[in-house]
This record gives structure tokens, C-alpha cells and sequence, in this order.
């Protein structure tokens, strides 16, 4: 029996692993947005999140994780945390290509880091800052590194193979078109594959059980599991095989002891002791599982409370650390307001935004900011392109979350995908009418950059892209016309800002702090119909 | 004048086994003379109907397909709309074009489009992906600038450079298929402008001078036919529409060889003195055709 909880981990673990990663990719654009709401339900993180925001049943997954935390321990560590599993599967191949083996040997924990990073994700909370939980939680890396990093990389192959078929008129493999994101946003989710591939190469799951908060936390809970791995020491010869594929490094054959906060439930071991010394016990000891205690009706058993001086000191230094990076950041805030409206020699205007504009049903800059964790499944998954990865847009509280960039496309008229997929209630549910009339910013005009003012010929591609025709053309001099805002109607989509063939743009689209709804637009029914006579 | 001679041959063919598309006398008279047809304007029908109607006087469709050639059909897919709010060509009528192109006998009928929104949500949302896979066409994207070839246009003004979809530069045949519509900046969109969707970088045309890169465009290659759908008119709001509330159902279409002609006629129907929409003069003296609809055989059919 025990010999089939390494396959079925790993039947799990590979399922989680491509559904996640067939999302990031976008590998089916057209799916229903229902399988995203599914295949992220279970993501600790963005389930509480989602949970906390909007209170619904239906965003609970987080309670089975740690209903089976508290049955064995991390099991989501190793079976549905997709950043997990990426490092076994790097683990895995590293293996097979080097020469050397790659053993492992029981390491001691690293409380101290463990816990200032456990700091550093959740004291900004209670701040208002989400940006270190986000920085930090494994699914939104996992996220940010197959949306900015992998995603191009499937489209470059995509469109290698297409076009290879269109060279012999086989079209039925269109290119995608190629959105990457801005260099500075990428700087982050390359760092952290590299950091992963190294730690996981080197010493298996240390950035698990180190750096990482979920694993963190859900080692804490794992301390009261009802059933954990021990080593029976009648049966153990120390043979160490055990620990020697032990990729959290948490068995300790000198004591013949687990450290099972660190253990990730891989089975490895379990797999490999041949003597059957090693595996799953009830563990019904003083600190163990409150809900059976509660259950039997011993309810809020207060729990021991160790107080570490070296995790006080820890959270103080956070403090300091975080409060210093606020500091660089109203800095870099200011440089960029000043240098806003600066006038060109040549009598343009560049174009220098006060806000940028966040995802439509993200409710306001603040509601935004703070609750999403840039995981980037938005940006996967919008077919516009618009939705990009920040960088500073936002300044430091939204490091690295999706916002409007008109540069790279605009918002669809009739598409609300990324409020379908969003897992974490940053960017909440709207019905297509609501969309419609959802402004998320208002366009500006800047009449000296435009076309039609500079060459005095017609142009009128904003007018045209405008879904609500909040951008009118009125006469201008003799033959032309000249756009105007009505920023009534204006619901912020970019589509202006993005066709605008003058540089600098004449047309942008400055980002509301709560969005807004927009006048419904003034639909005039037309009279006459069919033609009696031709006029020719 | 090779065609000339074949659709004299196929008239005299047609009425020598006694095949006649239309019925009664007016309709086998009209038969007789279709052959120095310059444009047919067709009225209160369906799309598809009108269309079965005004190529048939034209000898059919066989007068532009020859069997084994490749035609590229061109219609406006270029907004993600539903067909009833008229920003994108009719698909029935797209549909019946390719089922009559292959009739004819083409080898493959593609069809694309350069399209100014998101193109897979225009494709499938205007409805003409589905109508040109029933009727057995390739659908191939507009969004790859790798489909696209440079090339000179001796004849412009101002575009003399630019990229065009490969389809346009390889098919045998190419047949255009605007949607009469309004337009925010050039008044009226049909044939002409529905060029700028064959072409790779649309901004060209938006920096440099709408109007006569419009009438540049078709300098390097005129389309073959144009049939131009005015079953739905967007009078105003173009060339997106809001809803549908912008359209009149004026049943309508037009077909003629003549890519300034089929404009001009469609500026009348819209209603518009011809004389205002820059674009038609700059093409007439870009030699794609004439303005003067006094000077053309005019083919009427009410349905």
C-alpha cells in the first residue's frame, strides 16, 4: 500500500502541473473561463485572497488544503503547488543529465530565514501592502515566470511551425502575435527560475522550506497533523537511503528523527527504505490537531506560545527594511510627476501619465493594489495584449501587477477575461453589459501632437477604434475633422491611444483611481429603410 | 479582351442549349446585352439572393473564375461586431461568393482580412469564418507580417512603398468585398477603403495622408471584381458602430469590375455627393476608374 503513494503523488503532481501551465501558456484561448476558476481553485494564496474579498463558498479551495495539511502534512507542496513541482521537475532532469549523483544529506533547518520571510510576506499585510506576500507566493511565481518568460518562448515555436506551413499555403496554423513584456518587468521572474534552479539542483526543496510562506505556514500546521512520517527505529538499519533522496533534506539518521515541518510529503523515502521503517503513523501526541480536540469538545485549546527573541529582532528588521523601500519609492514617484508634460523643441507634447489604468473590474487603484499578488494569469490570458506586467506604473504597493498598457494593444469591447480568470478577487466578476460601461480611465487629446493639426490631413483613427464613440470627429478648417473627447462616455479602453500613428501620441488615456461608470452611449434609431430608386 | 471574348462565347453557348438563369422574357432579353454591363445594382433581396441574381447577369461567375485558378476573396472583417450592426461584410453573402467561385471551378478560395480588432474574435464574431469553412474556403490571418511582400506602386502619390498580403500578389483572382458604411473621417467606407485591410502597416495611410493613400492602394493591383454589400448601411457612428440602432436595412448591393464606378454609385445610395469624398477623384485621376456613372451601362434589377 505504501508503495503506491509515490506514483499517485506524482499522477497528482504532473496532472496540477500541466493543467496550471496549460492556462499560462494559453495554450486554448477559447476555453471557458470556468476550467481556470477550477484548475486555480485549490492555490492557497489566491484562495484566501479571493476568499477574504468576496466571501464565497465557491473560493474556499483553501480550507481542503488545509484540511489535508492537517491530515499529513504539506501534501500540497508536493502535489498541487505548481512552483513545487517545477523544481522536482528540474530536480528530475538534473538528475538524468549530470554525471554526478545528486544525493542529499539531512541539513539543519533554517528557522531563523524561515521566519523573516514569513515576516516579510505577512507584516505589510496588516500594512495594506500585499506586494512581498505576492513576491514571494509560489503559484504567483510559478505564474509570472510561465507567463513573462515561457509563454513567448511556446509563441516563437508556435509561429516557427506556422509559418513554416504557410511557406507550402497551409494556413491552418495561424501565428500568434508576440507580446512580451517590458525588460525591467521581467528582471524579477528571471531571478527567481534562476534561484530556483539553482536551489533545487543543489539542494532540493531549500527554497520550500526557506523562502517560501505557504511552505512556511503549512509547516507550522503540519506540526498538529493527525498522521506523519516517522522512522520506526526497530526496523531502520541507517542505511540512508532514505534521506539520501530526501529532497527537503529533513531526515536526521543520527536521531533517527523527521523533521516534518520541512517534509513536503514526496514518499520518496517511503519508496525507497526497503525495510518498511519508514512511513505514515498516527501522531496523537499533546500538540497534535486541534480540530480532533475541537471536534471532541475541547474547544480553543490555547497552544504553547514560544517566544524567540532572534524572530522578534527578524520582524523588527522587516519593518525597518519595508518602510525604507516605501521611502525609495515616493521618491522615484515624485521624479516621474515632475518630469510629466515636458514640452518638446519641435512644439509636441510627450506624454507622461499620472496613473495608469488597472484592469476593468479591479474597482479601484486601492482595492487593486492591495489585493492582487501579480500572478499574471490576466495577462495570459487577455487577447488583446493589453493587460502587461508593471513594473513601477504603480509604484512600489503594485510591483509587478498587471495594468493597461495602450503600447501593446487595448482593451476589447466585448471581452471581460481577465475578471473571468482572476483567482484572487483583485480583479472581481463583470457581467458584458457592466463591462461596457466600466470606465477605467478617460481619454485626453492633445491637439498640437495630432496629425490632422501637424500635416493637415485626415486621420480620425482614434474616432474610428472607439467603441462608444465617446471620440467624435467635428470640423476642422476646410476639409477635415478633428477628434473631441466626451469623457461621459469614455470607459478608458486605450483603443484610441493605441492607433494613434502620431509620435508623440496624441491621444492618451490617463488611469481613474476608482473606476467609474460611463454614460451608456446615445443610440439614435435610424428612420428610412429599403431604397425605391436607385439615385444613379 | 480575352474575357470579353469568353463571356460572348458562354452567352452564345448559353442561349444556343437553352439555359437561361432568369426566367421570362425581360429577364432572357436582358441576357442578351449582359456583356456591356459596367456595373449591376441589385435592390430588396436577400444578400445572397441579390447576389445569385446580378452575377448571373454577368455571365456568372465563371466570367472571373477559370476552373484550377486561386481566388482571394477580400471582405471587411475588420471590427468585432455581430452581423447586425453592419461593420462587417454580410457572411451569407461571403458564403454564396465562395460557393460560386468554386462552382466555377477555383482550386482554393482564401479568404482574410487585416483586421483592426482582436482578428480571431473579428473572424469568429462577425460570422464569416464559419460561413467561408462551410462553404469549403481557406480562412487565413491578416496578422502575420510575415505574409506580407513589399512592394513599389509606381502609380502613387504618396504610397509608393508598402507591404501587401501575399494572397493579394499570388491569387488569380481577387474579388473585393466592401460593406457600404459610414466612416468617421473619409464620410463614406466601401470599396476603396476596404483595401487598407490588405495592406500590413495601416498607420502609413493615417499619418500620410488618408485619402490619397486609399486611392494609392489599388494602383498595384485592381481588384478583379468588386461586390459591394449595402444590405445593412451604418449611416452613422462608422465605421465601428455602436449597436444596431446605426443601420438601415437598405437591401442593396452592387457589382461591377470598376473599383471608382462601384464607389461612387455606393456614395450615391448612401446618399452623398460623390464630389465630396476626396477619395473617389484621387482615384479616378490615379486612372482606377470613373467617377462618371452617366458614361457606364447600368444594369437595374429590383427583386
Amino acid at each position: 500500500m505504501q508503495k503506491l503513494y509515490k506514483p499517485l503523488r506524482i499522477i497528482i503532481a504532473i496532472f496540477s502541473f500541466l493543467s496550471l501551465s496549460f492556462i499560462f501558456l494559453d495554450l486554448n484561448p477559447d476555453m471557458n473561463s470556468i476550467w481556470y476558476k477550477i484548475i486555480t481553485w485549490y492555490q492557497l494564496i489566491p484562495s484566501v485572497n479571493s476568499f477574504i474579498r468576496t466571501a464565497e463558498f465557491l473560493s474556499a479551495g483553501f480550507i481542503i488544503v488545509i484540511i489535508l495539511t492537517l491530515l499529513w502534512g504539506r501534501i500540497y507542496c508536493s502535489m498541487f503547488c505548481p512552483l513545487g513541482i517545477f523544481q522536482d521537475i528540474i530536480n528530475f532532469f538534473a538528475k538524468k543529465l549530470s554525471k554526478k549523483k545528486i544525493r542529499f544529506k539531512y541539513a539543519r533547518p533554517k528557522k531563523k530565514l524561515r521566519y523573516l520571510f514569513l515576516a516579510l510576506a505577512v507584516i505589510p499585510l496588516f500594512l495594506g501592502s500585499i506586494t512581498f506576500l505576492g513576491l514571494l507566493d509560489p503559484y504567483s511565481n510559478f505564474g509570472r515566470i510561465f507567463t513573462n518568460l515561457f509563454k513567448p518562448a511556446y509563441i516563437v515555436l508556435h509561429n516557427f511551425t506556422g509559418d513554416l506551413l504557410m511557406k507550402i499555403h497551409i494556413y491552418s496554423v495561424p501565428t500568434k502575435e508576440l507580446v512580451y513584456a517590458s525588460l525591467e518587468s521581467i528582471i524579477y521572474p528571471l531571478l527567481i527560475l534562476g534561484i530556483i534552479t539553482w536551489l533545487s539542483v543543489k539542494w532540493g526543496r531549500l527554497y520550500c522550506n526557506t523562502i517560501c510562506p505557504v511552505g512556511t505556514f503549512l509547516g507550522f500546521l503540519s506540526k498538529f497533523s493527525l498522521f506523519k512520517i516517522k522512522i520506526d527505529q526497530n526496523k531502520c538499519i541507517k542505511c540512508a537511503k532514505c534521506s539520501a533522496v530526501c529532497k527537503s533534506q529533513c531526515i536526521e539518521l543520527k536521531t533517527q528523527e523527521i523533521d516534518f515541518t520541512r517534509c513536503v510529503g514526496c514518499f520518496n523515502c517511503i519508496d525507497k527504505c526497503e525495510h518498511k521503517a519508514i512511513g505514515f503513523h498516527l501522531s496523537l501526541k499533546k500538540d497534535t490537531l486541534p480540530i480532533i480536540k475541537i471536534i471532541s469538545g475541547k474547544k480553543n485549546i490555547p497552544q504553547k506560545k514560544e517566544t524567540d527573541l532572534s524572530k522578534r529582532i527578524f520582524f523588527g528588521e522587516s519593518i525597518l527594511f519595508l518602510s525604507a523601500l516605501t521611502g525609495i519609492s515616493a521618491k522615484s514617484e515624485q521624479q516621474r510627476r515632475q518630469k510629466n508634460r515636458e514640452r518638446n523643441g519641435n512644439g509636441t507634447t510627450r506624454i507622461e501619465k499620472q496613473h495608469p489604468c488597472s484592469p476593468p473590474g479591479s474597482v479601484s487603484l486601492k482595492h487593486f493594489n492591495n489585493t492582487c499578488t501579480a500572478c499574471n494569469l490576466c495577462v495570459a490570458a487577455c487577447p488583446g495584449g493589453v493587460l502587461q506586467p508593471s513594473f513601477l506604473q504603480y509604484g512600489l504597493e503594485g510591483f509587478l501587477q498587471p495594468y493597461m498598457e495602450p503600447k501593446k494593444g487595448y482593451c476589447s469591447f466585448d471581452c471581460t477575461k481577465c475578471s473571468d480568470v482572476c483567482p484572487c478577487g483583485a480583479i472581481l466578476p463583470l457581467s458584458i453589459e457592466k463591462k461596457h460601461t466600466t470606465q477605467i480611465g478617460i481619454a485626453h487629446f492633445v491637439e498640437h501632437n495630432c496629425v490632422v493639426f501637424r500635416e493637415g490631413t485626415l486621420c480620425g483613427a482614434c474616432s474610428e477604434h472607439c467603441p462608444t464613440k465617446a471620440l467624435k470627429m467635428i470640423p476642422y478648417g476646410k476639409d477635415l475633422n478633428i477628434p473631441v473627447v466626451d469623457s461621459e462616455l469614455c470607459i478608458g479602453c486605450g483603443a484610441c491611444e493605441h492607433v494613434c500613428p502620431a509620435d508623440p501620441k496624441a491621444i492618451f488615456v490617463e488611469g481613474n483611481i476608482i473606476q467609474l461608470t460611463a454614460k451608456k452611449p446615445i443610440q439614435k434609431k435610424q428612420k428610412e429603410g429599403a431604397i425605391d430608386e436607385f439615385p444613379f | 479582351m480575352e474575357r470579353r471574348n469568353f463571356i460572348k462565347k458562354s452567352i452564345g453557348a448559353g442561349i444556343a442549349i437553352g439555359v437561361g438563369l432568369n426566367t421570362g422574357i425581360a429577364g432572357n432579353l436582358s441576357e442578351i446585352k449582359r456583356n456591356a454591363y459596367d456595373l449591376v445594382a441589385i435592390k430588396g433581396g436577400e444578400a445572397e439572393d441579390m447576389f445569385k441574381k446580378g452575377i448571373a447577369s454577368l455571365g456568372g461567375m465563371k466570367s472571373f473564375v477559370k476552373p484550377n485558378q486561386t481566388v482571394v476573396v477580400k471582405p471587411n472583417i475588420g471590427w468585432d461586431t455581430s452581423p447586425e450592426k453592419g461593420a462587417d461584410t454580410n457572411p451569407n453573402l461571403i458564403y454564396e461568393i465562395i460557393k460560386h467561385c468554386y462552382n466555377a471551378g477555383a482550386k482554393k478560395v482564401y479568404v482574410f482580412d487585416n483586421t483592426c480588432n482582436n482578428w480571431q474574435k473579428c473572424y469568429k464574431n462577425s460570422g464569416i469564418e464559419d460561413a467561408v469553412k462551410n462553404a469549403g474556403g481557406v480562412i487565413v490571418t491578416g496578422k502575420d507580417e510575415g505574409l506580407y511582400q513589399e512592394v513599389e506602386l509606381k502609380n502613387a502619390k504618396i504610397l509608393s512603398k508598402t507591404k501587401l498580403h501575399e494572397l493579394i500578389l499570388s491569387s488569380d483572382v481577387f474579388i473585393n468585398v466592401p460593406v457600404l458604411k459610414n466612416h468617421n473621417s473619409t464620410t463614406v467606407s466601401c470599396a476603396m477603403k476596404n483595401l487598407m485591410g490588405t495592406v500590413w502597416d495601416r498607420s502609413f495611410f493615417h499619418k500620410n495622408g488618408l485619402s490619397q493613400c486609399i486611392a494609392d492602394c489599388p494602383t498595384y493591383r485592381k481588384p478583379d471584381l468588386n461586390i459591394v454589400d449595402a444590405y445593412r448601411v451604418m449611416k452613422t457612428n462608422g465605421p465601428r458602430g455602436i449597436s444596431p440602432n446605426d443601420c438601415i436595412t437598405m437591401k442593396a448591393q452592387l457589382i461591377s469590375t470598376d473599383i471608382v464606378a462601384v464607389d461612387t454609385a455606393a456614395v450615391r445610395l448612401f446618399g452623398i455627393n460623390p464630389e465630396d469624398i476626396t477619395y473617389l477623384s484621387k482615384g479616378q485621376s490615379n486612372n482606377l476608374g470613373t467617377m462618371d456613372l452617366k458614361s457606364l451601362n447600368i444594369y437595374r434589377i429590383s427583386i
